[in-house]
Order: C-alpha cells, then structure tokens, then sequence
C-alpha cells in the first residue's frame, strides 16, 4: 500500500514509517514546510492510499491542515499525536494545554476500526502535552485515557482517524496490531 | 611481502604497511616524544580497549560555512592532492593548487521527500571524496588509516534551515585530518603498532613503498627518544566568566520550558560557554584530565589555531559492514565508592533507576533514538540491543541504551552520521530552531562529532562537548537539560558540575591556582 507521510519535524516519524514499512507499505515522506504544489503532484503521482500526519511541535504544523482540508474525503487520513490535533484543527475544533503529561496512559476504547481485538484499557506511550477540547461535530470519540482526556477521534463518514498517543514507541505494545487494523480497514473501502 | 602487495596494487589502491610490537607503550608519553608536547597539528584518542594517534597526517580539511579548504601537509598529502583534484565538479568553486584545493559549495536545499534530502548534496561529499578515494587492499587492524577530527553539529545538519549566531570563537564548523601514519597501541592484546600507508597513485610504488619504511623507522626512532619537557608557567589566579549569567540561563531554561508545555518540543538542550585563563601546556592540561577521569575516552587535537580536548561521550556511532550500531548515555548520577559508602553506592544506582522524570527522559531520549536509526535501516532491521542498562564508571554510574539497525543500501556511514547527530534536543529539527535562537552562541566545535572514517567506509563517532582553547583561553560549553519533571536549578548545578572536570584540570595542570 502506498502511504504518503507529512512530517511534522522529525517527531518519531521514523519509528512509524519502519511499522509502515514492515507491513509492506511504500512510504514517501515530506516535510510540513514543503510548497502545497508539490504536495499536490506529489498525490497525482505517487496515487497514495493514505495520508499519515505525524506528531511534532505545535506550532509548526505547516501544510498538515491544508493537506487535512484539501484530501478529506478523498484519501483515508490518519493523525499521530499533534497530527491528531490539526485534523481537528482542520475541522474548527480546539486544542488546549493538558494538565497531565506523562508518558505511560491506559486507553479505553470503542473498539471499532483501528482499536479492533484490542484490550480495553491497554497501555500506551504518550509524549505529548495538548489535548483536544472541542470535538467537532462531524467526529466522534474514539479513545480516552485514565483522566479521560481524548486519545482518538473518528469522523463519522469520511474515513479519518487521530490518535493522540505513538504507535511505534516503546511503551505501546498493541502499535503494530492498531497499524494492522489501519491499513485493513483501508483496504476494505 | 608487503613490499610484494604494494606492487601488486594498483592505482588508486591504498595498502596498509606495519610493524608489530610485542609490547604496549605508554600512548600518552609517545604522543608528547611526537608532537613536541602537543604543539605540532596532531591528534591523539585514547579509550579502554585502544590508543592511537599521530602528528604527521597528510592533509587538513577545514570547512567554514560554505567555504572549504584541503591543505596538504607532506609529501604524500600533494600527491593525494593531485589525484583527486577533479573530483570536485559538484562544488560551486574548486581551485587546485599544489599544497591545496578550496572552494565553496552551497548545500542543497531543494524540497523533495525525506528519503531524498539525506542525499542531497552537502558539504559532507567534500568528506566523502576524500575518505574513500582510495580502495584499501587489506584491513590489519582498526584503525589504520582515514579521516579524523571534529565536525560541529549544526554543520552536519547542513540541510536545515538554521538561524546561525555569530560565531565568537571563529571556529571553523569542521576541522580533520587525514592520517596516512598513525600508532596504535592495543590495550587489550597489549601489542603496538606503526603503520604507514601506502597510497597508490602513480606507477612509482617501490618509491611509495620507501616512503612508507621511513615514516615507520622514524616511529621506532621516537620510541628511544627522551621526552621533551613543558614549558614552566608562572603561576596566575584563575579567572573565569559566562556569557550567561545565572539568572539570564534560567531564563533561557523556563523559555524552554514554556515551548514544551506549549507542545513544540519534547526536551532542550540549551548551553552556555564558559571562559577561564589557560596557563599551562594544553597536553598537560588533557594529561590531569585523564588522571582524574579514568575509564573516560578522551582525545586532544591541535588543529594549529586551537586546541580541542575532551572527555567523554553522550553517544556512540559505529557503522560497519553495513550495521548500524548507535549508544546513547542517558541519565547519570554520582558514585561513592570508598568501603564503607558501598550501601550508599547502591542507594545513588536505584535512584538513578527509580526517578519516574529520568524514567521519563529515558524513553524518550531512546524513542528518538530508535526514530534516527530507523530512518537510514533497512526495514525491519531497527532494534533496541540494550536497553536502560546501568554501568559504573569510577565518578558516576550512568544508564546506557543500544540500538542497531542494517544500513540501506543506497546509503552510507556519513549518512548515519547526518541522521543521528543531535546534542540540541527532541525533536530535533524544532529544537536545534529554539535553541539557536535563545542561544548566545553558534555551537560550533564546542557541540560537535568526534569521528574516525576510514577508507573501507566504516564510521566510529561519538557526541562530545569538549574544551576549545584558542590563545590561551579554555572555553568549556556546558550543557543542561530542560524536559517535562526536570528541575532548572538542579539542572544548572549538574551542567556546572560537569563543567567543573574541565576547570579542574586547567587548576591542576599548574599554571593557575
């Protein structure tokens, strides 16, 4: 399956591109300062089968919300960490400072989609600080943490699904399973 | 027989001729009998298992913004020269001269995928031509030959679009030699080695063979040789200042602080450069350091506009035969290791291992490690070896992980370089931004890459923060640490202590009380 990769300044992206990869997956990944034209070409040619916005810094999404608003409904997307964060930002909704920052949480679940055959409440890392606040109507809540702070969203037609914890770190032993599920739930549409 | 594969080579070849001594010389001693205590250009490293070093390499690259410069510094480095004088085409400028090629070439920066960008054009080609021009026809031993020195770390990161400082030292961003002779003596098999290359570049390959016996008869001749003496310094106070006060760091540090509660970075590194009065023979003063920093690897340059001395590693890099191989020392404490503080020494290693913030760190700090050597991997290939383990050095016990990976094919050592070089904090790209930014200072050989590179393409590089001393001023980076749970005063104190294991050999060398 062909992926096509924003990175978002290098955050881990590496150890989610290798998972992809694993799986068999042709990745190109460009950086979120790239020109939207190129982007765009780049799509036309390589006819990618998913976008995945990767985590970074906060303030330095680049392109990523262009890329959200632009292949919503056209491509499946699939946001990590902040990257879940501007595909709610790219549908109007509101991130906000998270009181808790830790780096180990245990996610509950609704256990559609990507969090098929996966326990509930199972562990996962967590490295970043915001958290969302205001859900746009169009999602819905997918994974909370033991606060219950949002940890995934869903979009209830279009396929686009953000998790707010790393799939390929260390601490999250069911990653490699939620890629699986990503990329099976991709090949069904 | 060497005499036989030096005429059996052919041009273009590089073939490794030695002399093998039953007998481990003190490395140290040898070095100071060669380099007239340190003031000739030389470079001297020095580790548990090996010591090695010289002060006749054949040529000096110098790199400095877009400018570059290769001075040949013998015989054998003029004819290196010549033999890859139109090797340089993708440079803007090349000029050959007799004693040296310089030039400029600007790094490219076009926006393609991240996959392209690693080989882009940068100045580290310019390394490339000239550590593997030459086809090794043997490899005796580790080291024998190649490429050594210093490389700044936002050099490497040439790529990037970086907001650089001035540069108060006038530093160059990478400064190394290539060693066609060096020693080397091997601790572990307490054997010694002379080694002189020969490098093939012409049909005159008994006369290279010669040249390659001499330099050997020359270290065998140092060896009886006394060794000279240091200049006498009169004593003066030590006198030492920041450019960064106490509280203008802090500052910088809640800054810091602030973008990682605001979600932009993970962790920083910020720094700040310490001045002190320099009165004694810098080799004396690396001398003290290793004295009091056993088990340390340490290494002394005299590049000829400064000295470089350090101690210790925050990473490792190997790369060979294709295997990537990347250690990062995270957290550290210290040790009390006199009889009767056993217990307490066991009381400082489960703090280390209990702190939920340096748990925390940890991860994180392997996470992004795992992130770099998985971006030059084969698929599949990145693993962690060892993770979190602790080890004990005589001062500290610090917490070590190692992660390993097959390098791609279409890639190689210097690639891995450029992937895992970061002293600026996580992620990467953000945080070299924020702290150069913040920073007084451009990092340049203060912050930098120590590496060996050798002509069969294998890498050894390590993550220093060493000691610069130019016209008799020791500047010393210290560095601190700024991420979710850490304390910014402690972190200060820590930085300073680290710091101090400079300080405190510039004291005991003798010229300042």
């Amino acid at each position: 399956m062909r992926v096509l990769v924003i990175d978002n300044l290098d955050l881990f992206t590496y150890n989610l591109v290798d998972e992809l990869e694993k799986k068999e997956c042709e990745v190109l990944v460009y950086r979120n300062d790239t020109d939207m034209k190129i982007i765009d070409n780049v799509v036309k040619a390589f006819k990618p089968k998913l976008i995945v916005i990767s985590s970074g810094a906060a303030d330095e999404h680049g392109i990523s919300i262009d890329v959200v608003r632009a292949y919503q409904g056209q491509i499946p997307l699939f946001g990590v960490g902040s990257g879940m964060h501007f595909i709610i930002e790219a549908f109007e909704g509101k991130v906000n400072k998270s009181a808790s920052y830790g780096n180990l949480a245990k996610i509950s679940h609704d256990g559609k989609t990507i969090f098929k055959k996966l326990e509930n409440n199972f562990e996962a890392g967590v490295y970043n600080t915001l958290s969302a606040t205001d859900i746009p109507y169009s999602f819905e809540v997918s994974a909370r943490n033991e606060n219950d702070v949002v940890m995934g969203i869903r979009h209830k037609e279009a396929f686009v699904e953000g998790i707010q914890f790393d799939p390929s770190s260390l601490l999250t032993v069911s990653g490699s399973l939620i890629i699986d599920n990503l990329l099976k739930e991709i090949g069904k549409k | 027989m060497l005499l036989e594969q030096v005429k059996d080579a052919k041009i273009g070849s590089i073939v490794p001729v030695y002399k093998e001594l039953n007998e481990e010389i003190d490395a140290l001693d040898f070095f100071r009998k060669l380099s007239n205590y340190g003031n000739k250009k030389s470079i001297l490293m020095q580790g548990n298992e090996k010591s090695f070093g010289s002060a006749d390499p054949c040529l000096m690259v110098v790199e400095r913004g877009n400018g570059f410069e290769i001075a040949a510094l013998s015989n054998t480095g003029k004819k290196f020269l010549s033999f890859i004088k139109k090797d340089f085409k993708f440079c803007d400028k090349a000029i050959y001269k007799k004693d040296r090629i310089y030039g400029t070439l600007t790094a490219a920066k076009k926006q393609v995928s991240e996959q392209e960008k690693l080989k882009q054009k940068s100045h580290l080609d310019i390394l490339r031509v000239i550590a593997f021009k030459f086809k090794p026809t043997s490899k005796p031993f580790s080291p024998y030959c190649g490429l050594f020195g210093t490389i700044s770390n936002d050099f490497i990161a040439g790529n990037e679009n970086l907001l650089f400082n001035e540069d108060k030292l006038s530093d160059p961003d990478c400064i190394l030699y290539f060693l066609d002779n060096m020693f080397i003596v091997d601790h572990k098999e307490k054997k010694t080695y002379f080694v002189a290359n020969a490098l093939v570049t012409d049909n005159k390959k008994e006369d290279a063979y010669r040249e390659c016996n001499k330099k050997i008869s020359g270290y065998e001749k140092s060896l009886a040789k006394k060794a000279p003496k240091a200049k006498k310094y009169k004593k003066k106070n030590m006198e030492t200042s920041y450019d960064a006060s106490n509280e203008e760091f802090l500052a910088l540090m809640r800054k810091l602080r602030s973008d990682i509660s605001d979600g932009n970075i993970l962790y920083a590194s910020p720094s700040r450069i310490i001045a002190a009065n320099c009165n004694a023979e810098p080799l004396g003063i690396y001398a003290k350091l290793k004295d009091n920093n056993p088990g340390s690897t340490l290494c002394f340059i005299n590049d000829g506009s400064g000295i470089t001395i350090s101690s210790g590693a925050e990473s490792f890099l190997s790369v060979y035969d294709r295997t990537v191989e990347f250690s990062i020392c995270t957290s550290r404490i210290q040790r009390e290791i006199s009889k009767d503080q056993t217990d307490n020494d066991n009381k400082h290693e489960a703090l280390l291992k209990a702190k939920e913030d340096e748990i925390f760190f940890n991860l994180m700090v392997l996470d992004d490690a795992r992130n770099s050597v998985a971006r030059i991997s084969e698929k599949g290939t990145r693993f962690v070896e060892k993770m979190f383990e602790v080890n004990k050095l005589p001062k500290y016990h610090y917490v070590s992980s190692t992660i390993k990976g097959t390098l791609k094919e279409c890639l190689d050592a210097l690639h891995a370089l450029s992937a895992t070089a970061n002293s600026s904090g996580i992620p990467k790209a953000s945080s070299m931004r924020l702290t150069s930014k913040v920073g007084k200072a451009k990092r340049p050989l203060n912050s930098c890459s120590l590496v060996r590179l050798s002509p069969d393409k294998e890498l050894y590089g390590m993550q220093i923060e060493p000691m610069r001393i130019k016209k008799s001023i020791a500047y010393i980076r210290a560095a601190s640490r700024v991420f979710y749970g850490s304390n910014d005063e402690k972190e200060l104190a820590a930085s300073d202590e680290r710091a101090s294991r400079f300080l405190d050999a510039l004291k005991s060398a003798g010229g300042v009380k």
